[in-house]
């Protein structure tokens, strides 16, 4: 009986066995991809992980079967033979509307990656102030720009500005860093206000208000919990992978700065 | 690791041995020498291990000048004429009183009841759940918490009874037709040769008992001194050993039954509660083995009178005091000082306990204070990028510890009061400052932390009658935790001191009366009674931006339970329930529980049962360091934190072969009302659920398994539990995903070892690693303006396990008699090969997103090899 016990126990002992992840970074793939309404579908990009420690960097896949599909229309993305990794529609038969679901398919391998996304409604833009906006020393540190937008449930507002290539530099202003690299933090809002050290140069600048996945703000915030350092991610929406598939709309308002 | 697993596991084939001392042939060549000095010389000079009472022995001194003589001749010789004899048990022999046989004379009653008493020999306390049984016939009866026995329908006055109790030796008693049937006083004697633990259902190899069928495991506190330990006798480490209950987190404090958290089992203290089971962050536990008469685990289908948590109910007996003559046990241990103090007040009548424990770590520093606290610090304290520290350039100042007294007093009358006291707690300092970069500032970190438990029970236990028992009790305990932090940063250039602080109290306090009747008619026992608890909780903050909250909140819980434990043909069933109203939930809750047994033989027996428990109040958070948390005990509302209920189905057998005995009891368990700890899992937002607690469903299901040898030199037991736990909480995943504490596989071989003067222990702990969330790498996304970011790709929930969990641990123990004084001297190592054992997995990113962000791990171990030593004086 003891023999028997012993058998019985060894090999319910064996088993039982977890989830080897040392090497799952080497296999797992991660997908980004950000498809905004009434634009080309372009730089999708899917790579491998980088694994922990950084020991070994995630490479691009660059031949992954890529299949991105809206209002009832799949399509295969090609590679971008410019940017490995990345992945776009080359022929430019997809067509992805406002308030409508778009979704990503990836094969490669045994993998199999999936995820959707709700388009949001274009943003409504209800207000602007002049956007003709004359600065000099006494506008300094002045509010010289405002905008109201529509406020779309579940969603949040992400503002890109561009400013004029090669323009001529504002000489008062300081550049106040809200704006840093042309970029804003998410807006909760419906709204936000300019002032002139958001701006650098004289001429047109273009303002974008990407209405977004408010998972979205999560690439911003979560990311790291600054004091203890440990992780957390709660954005990822990708199934049988890894990384954040997101679909925007874009308004644009255009903005000049003159000289007095 | 196989092969260690396969000798390990065949090392049971030791058990087959079996002495006859009693046969051996011995010489003695002294004369007037007293008797245990008689019995030392003997012990010297053959291979006979002696059970006795040296202090009872005292006074009567003997002579022999013989060679070649039987033992059992000679100590009959000496025995014989001052009333006490020799009866072998395994290897051992035990010498005790004598008890007089009474020949078997015509009976002159039939069909009778007997009512008595069951008693520790040595010092008069009372046994609580020996066991009674009819020889030949298939009656018998447990004993109550006080000792007390009822059989009914016992054939004849001239019966044969065979008394029993865990750790002691068994003694057969004939009724005598001349005699009290109404207070029939047995007393027994320890017995090590014994194995003092077991689970009920297995050791029974008498007639099997109707009545009272405990589905529980009852542990003889001496054993923790003999196993392996970590220089303290642990009782609950014990209990840990068992199947069913979780062994491999190092933790004395936490402790899963099957597939429950921690904070669903009840330990109850003579009569009270206590929130927090362990000192040293679950190093040791809070209860002092020295204190201990009997400890109980009931985590099968629990009996109606139980109640107020899930899993199971842990039932602890304090000692009383030695009724007879005063006595002094002192222990000390590289950590610690113990020392326990009994003495009767009235002879027979009254006696007290005290016992008292104290670490002096905040004093000395021992080499396993080093270690231990090295590991604590690392791994809970330290940084999370850190892997290590050296712990005391924290200054640490750390001591714990418990009290425990306890008197008791008994009428003539059959009334048995008696008054407990425990407290236990711990505190912990760390200090530590550094200079800052620029070397402008002066920063000082202080950390203080205490927490502990306290308690106090009265109890009335009145005997009205053979067959009718009354116990009322009362109580009140709490439980307090507070965390404060102090940081000071002084500028060297102008002298002004910043400072912070927070503090973060959790505290837990009951008041409870309880009502119990028990009768006695025919084939039942019936049971009846109350249970009226008040609870308040606080939990508070405050910090230095000005933050105070404080939330305090209160309830009370009302219970009554009935229960008949109804004996017909070969079947009891054991059926009841209890009905609870607790006033911060509207309604009313039914718990209805039933179990039976059905023996088929003398050897072999069937049992089965449905269980349904309530839960009012629920640890919702632990004390971690790290995290920055205290315990945290909240009262349910019914909304944001739910009533647990958790019904339960099981189904076993149990028989014996020989000396050995085996068990299997299958379990399947539905919680409804699960929480969980957010903060314990890493993949989740910071505030991401609503106050950090998780609520949903769980299941839990299992096999367990017990072969045990109870008797002879090599003694032990193998426990295996196949078990899977799983929780579902929505606000994580749809799906169910394995509970933290779910262990597929747990395997525990205790074996010890009695030889004359020494006891050897080994203990030897496999189970699989706990899950985990694991991190498979990281990847980048660029954002809408062209930066980039980089992130961590987390698997699912709890798929992973960390490494596998096992170690040995090994112990022997001298043992001398000198005089009035007993002596031993204990050794021990734990974890014997050094096995790196996991705990816990952490990822940290370090890094920043504009620079290279790295996510890299960090383990949190178990205690590595340490070993131990321990010495105790008794007289």
């Amino acid at each position: 009986m003891v023999r028997c016990l012993t058998y019985c126990l060894v090999f319910l002992l064996l088993s039982c066995k977890g989830v080897n992840v040392d090497d799952l970074a080497e296999t797992e793939l991660a997908v980004y991809a950000l498809i905004i309404a009434n634009e080309p579908v372009k730089n999708v990009r899917v790579n491998y992980l980088t694994t922990l420690n950084g020991v070994k960097t995630g490479e691009p896949i660059v031949d992954a079967n890529v299949f991105l599909s809206a209002q009832g229309v799949e399509v295969e993305l090609s590679p971008d033979p410019t940017s490995p990794g990345s992945y776009y529609d080359e022929a430019g038969v997809l067509d992805v509307l406002p308030n409508t679901t778009v979704s990503i398919r990836v094969e490669y391998k045994t993998k199999r990656a999936t995820a959707s996304a709700a388009v949001p409604d274009e943003t409504e833009i209800v207000s602007v102030s002049a956007s003709t906006i004359p600065v000099d020393e006494l506008s300094l540190g002045q509010p010289v720009f405002s905008v109201l937008w529509t406020q779309q449930p579940g969603f949040s507002h992400v503002l890109t500005l561009d400013e004029p290539p090669g323009g001529a530099v504002i000489p008062f202003t300081v550049p106040s860093g809200l704006f840093s690299a042309q970029y804003r933090l998410p807006v909760p809002g419906q709204g936000t206000t300019l002032y002139d050290v958001d701006f650098t140069y004289y001429g047109i600048h273009t303002l974008s208000i990407i209405t977004i996945d408010a998972n979205y703000d999560a690439l911003f915030f979560s990311a790291f919990d600054a004091l203890d350092q440990r992780v957390n991610n709660e954005f990822d929406n990708v199934e049988g992978g890894a990384g954040f598939f997101g679909a925007a709309t874009r308004s644009i308002i255009e903005i000049e700065i003159i000289e007095i | 690791m196989r092969s260690l697993l396969l000798s390990i596991v065949a090392c049971v084939g030791v058990f087959l041995s079996h002495g006859q001392s009693l046969d051996k042939k011995v010489s003695f060549h002294e004369s007037n020498i007293a008797v245990y000095k008689a019995l030392r010389q003997i012990e010297k000079s053959s291979d006979v291990s002696f059970a006795y009472d040296s202090k009872a022995l005292r006074g009567f001194d003997v002579s022999a000048d013989v060679d070649s003589i039987r033992l059992n001749d000679l100590l009959f010789s000496w025995l014989n004429p001052i009333g006490y004899e020799a009866k072998e048990f395994g290897e051992s022999v035990v010498i005790a009183p004598k008890r007089l046989e009474v020949e078997a004379k015509s009976p002159t009653r039939f069909d009778i009841t007997v009512h008595g008493r069951i008693l520790d020999a040595i010092s008069l306390e009372p046994l609580p759940f020996a066991s009674v049984a009819v020889v030949n016939q298939k009656v018998g009866a447990y004993a109550n918490n006080e000792g007390y026995f009822t059989i009914l329908n016992v054939k004849a006055d001239t019966c044969l009874l065979e008394v029993s109790y865990i750790g002691f030796s068994s003694e057969r008693i004939r009724l005598a037709p001349d005699e009290n049937l109404e207070n029939v006083e047995v007393l027994l004697h320890r017995n090590n040769a014994v194995l003092p633990v077991a689970t009920v259902e297995v050791v029974q190899d008498k007639p099997l008992l109707p009545g009272l069928d405990p589905t529980s495991s009852i542990i003889d506190v001496e054993l923790a001194s003999t196993i392996p330990n970590l220089g303290e006798p642990d009782p609950i480490r014990l209990f840990q050993l068992m199947p069913g209950v979780g062994g491999a987190l190092e933790n004395s404090g936490a402790f899963h039954v099957r597939g429950g958290a921690a904070d669903e089992n009840l330990i109850l203290f003579d009569g009270f509660t206590i929130y927090y089971l362990d000192h040293f962050f679950g190093i040791f536990s809070a209860i002092n083995a020295n204190s201990v008469k009997h400890m109980q685990l009931n985590k099968g289908v629990l009996d109606a009178r139980l109640g107020g948590r899930a899993s199971s109910v842990l039932e602890i007996t304090g000692k009383q005091g030695n009724l007879l003559r005063p006595s002094v046990k002192l222990d000390f241990s590289p950590i610690s000082f113990s020392a326990r103090v009994e003495t009767p007040i009235l002879a027979k009548r009254a006696s007290m306990m005290l016992s008292l424990r104290r670490s002096f770590t905040d004093v000395l520093v021992s080499p396993t204070f080093n270690t231990l606290f090295t590991n604590v610090f690392n791994n809970s304290i330290s940084s999370l990028q850190n892997p290590s520290n050296n712990a005391f350039e924290a200054a640490p100042n750390f001591r714990f510890f418990d009290f425990s007294f306890k008197v008791g007093w008994e009428s003539l009358q059959g009334d048995k009061l008696s008054l407990a006291f425990y407290s236990g707690n711990d505190r912990l300092e760390l200090n530590t400052s550094e200079n800052s970069a620029d070397d402008r500032y002066v920063l000082g970190y202080n950390d203080r932390s205490t927490w502990g438990s306290t308690g106090v029970g009265f109890t009335w236990n009145r005997q009205w009658s053979p067959t009718l028992r009354s116990t009322f009790s009362a109580g009140v305990s709490g439980f307090n935790s507070e965390l404060f932090g102090y940081d000071a940063s002084q500028n060297l250039l102008i002298g002004a001191v910043d400072t912070l602080f927070f503090d973060r109290d959790s505290e837990i306090r009951d008041a409870s009366g309880r009502f119990e009747l028990e009768k006695i008619l025919k084939n039942h026992r019936f049971t009846v009674g109350m249970n009226v608890t008040q609870y308040n909780v606080a939990n508070a903050q405050l910090d230095s931006d000005g933050t105070a909250l404080r939330n305090e909140k209160s309830a009370n819980l009302l219970a009554v339970f009935g229960q008949d434990e109804w004996a017909f043909s070969q079947l009891s069933i054991n059926a009841g329930g209890r009905v609870s109203r607790f006033s911060n939930v509207s309604g009313v809750f039914v718990e209805p529980r039933i179990r039976a047994t059905l023996p088929v033989s003398n050897k072999v027996r069937f049992t089965g049962g449905y269980g349904r428990n309530f839960q009012f109040i629920r640890n919702v958070r632990q004390q971690d360091l790290l995290l920055n948390t205290t315990d945290e005990w909240r009262l349910v509302d019914g909304d944001t934190l739910p009533v647990l209920k958790v019904d339960q189905f099981s189904l076993g057998a149990s028989f014996s072969i020989g000396v050995f005995k085996f068990a299997a009891e299958g379990f399947l368990k539905f919680f409804n009302g699960a929480v969980d700890d957010a903060l314990r899992y890493p993949s989740l937002a910071v505030n991401a659920v609503e106050n950090n607690i998780l609520v949903g469903t769980a299941t839990s299901k299992g096999v367990e398994f017990m072969l045990s040898k109870s008797s002879g030199k090599h003694a032990g037991w193998l426990a295996y539990t196949f078990s899977k736990a799983e929780n579902t909480f929505s606000e994580l995943l749809d799906a169910p995903i394995l509970a933290r504490y779910d262990r597929r596989n747990e395997l525990k071989l205790v074996y010890t070892f009695h030889a004359r003067k020494w006891d050897v222990g080994a203990v030897f702990i496999y189970a699989d690693g706990l899950p985990y969330t694991p991190v498979y790498g990281t990847y980048s996304i660029p954002l809408v303006n062209g930066e980039v970011r980089t992130f961590p790709a987390f698997g699912q929930i709890n798929e992973a396990r960390l490494p596998a969990y096992h170690r040995l641990d090994l112990s022997a123990k001298r043992k001398w008699q000198t005089g009035k004084y007993d002596l031993s001297l204990g050794a021990g190592i734990f974890n014997v090969y050094n096995r790196v054992n996991v705990k816990n997995r952490y990822y940290y990113v370090s890094g920043t997103q504009s620079d290279n962000v790295v996510i890299g791990t960090r383990d949190l171990v178990f205690l590595g090899v340490l070993p131990s030593i321990n010495l105790s004086l008794e007289w």
